[in-house]
């Protein structure tokens, strides 16, 4: 079920493999769900030349975001036959190699839990007001932009 | 004329922009923007007004006007 009033969807810091393990862990109980879909989004060590990218510092317009997350967490139950799905994004700096965007769709067959995940990441990266300063080994930093 | 609460995100957060402002509308509140931090008009950005994107509309004190460059999120 969608939820009914805006949940926080931020996370200081990378998103850990145990926090994405006890996630799954926790649809266990869930036993109508018979196909999961995971979108995780992973800090790339791009070179430029400036240097490597050595990590990601992100902030966000956190109350617009949580609002526009629940917009869209609504249209995905409206478009897709879900059983759950969660959100989460990284707030502060974010490490090259870690993990910065948590996307989680899960439903009784998998046609609605694929593409509900894909969905939904694409309308994250277009309408989540959360910016990535890019971060470089020289203490100097440049405004990540994100390809359309 | 309205006192407006300003926030900006992402690159625009660089530029040392006022937190407040006074202004009747959006359009004229952007032209004064842009008349004195001119570097804002390099970027790309929208308006938002108490959390809503718009073009045009009056404003009310303590309105809150956030200018969003280009997001980058994921």
């Amino acid at each position: 079920m969608a939820p009914n009033k805006p949940k926080n969807i931020f996370i200081n810091g990378p998103i850990t493999p145990a926090f994405i393990a006890e996630s799954i862990q926790k649809h266990s109980s869930k036993k109508s769900i018979g196909a999961h879909q995971l979108f995780l989004g992973q800090v790339r060590a791009d070179v430029l030349p400036q240097g490597a990218i050595t990590g990601i510092e992100y902030s966000a317009y956190e109350t617009m975001a949580l609002n526009i997350a629940y917009q869209i967490s609504e249209d995905a139950f409206a478009k897709f036959n879900l059983t759950c799905m969660h959100i989460y994004h990284s707030l502060q700096t974010v490490e090259a190699g870690q993990i910065c965007l948590f996307v989680f769709t899960s439903s009784s067959h998998r046609f609605d839990a694929v593409n509900a995940c894909s969905y939904v990441v694409e309308r994250i990266k277009a309408e989540l007001p959360i910016w990535g300063k890019e971060l470089f080994a020289d203490n100097t930093y440049i405004w990540k932009k994100n390809l359309i | 004329m309205a006192l407006i609460n300003i926030i900006c995100f992402g690159p625009l957060s660089d530029l040392m922009i006022t937190t407040t402002c006074e202004a009747n509308d959006l359009s004229s509140l952007k032209l004064q923007l842009e008349d004195t931090y001119p570097d804002i008009k390099k970027y790309t950005y929208n308006m938002a007004v108490n959390q809503r994107i718009l073009t045009a509309c009056l404003l009310n004190d303590n309105d809150t006007v956030a200018l969003l460059p280009a997001y980058s999120g994921g």
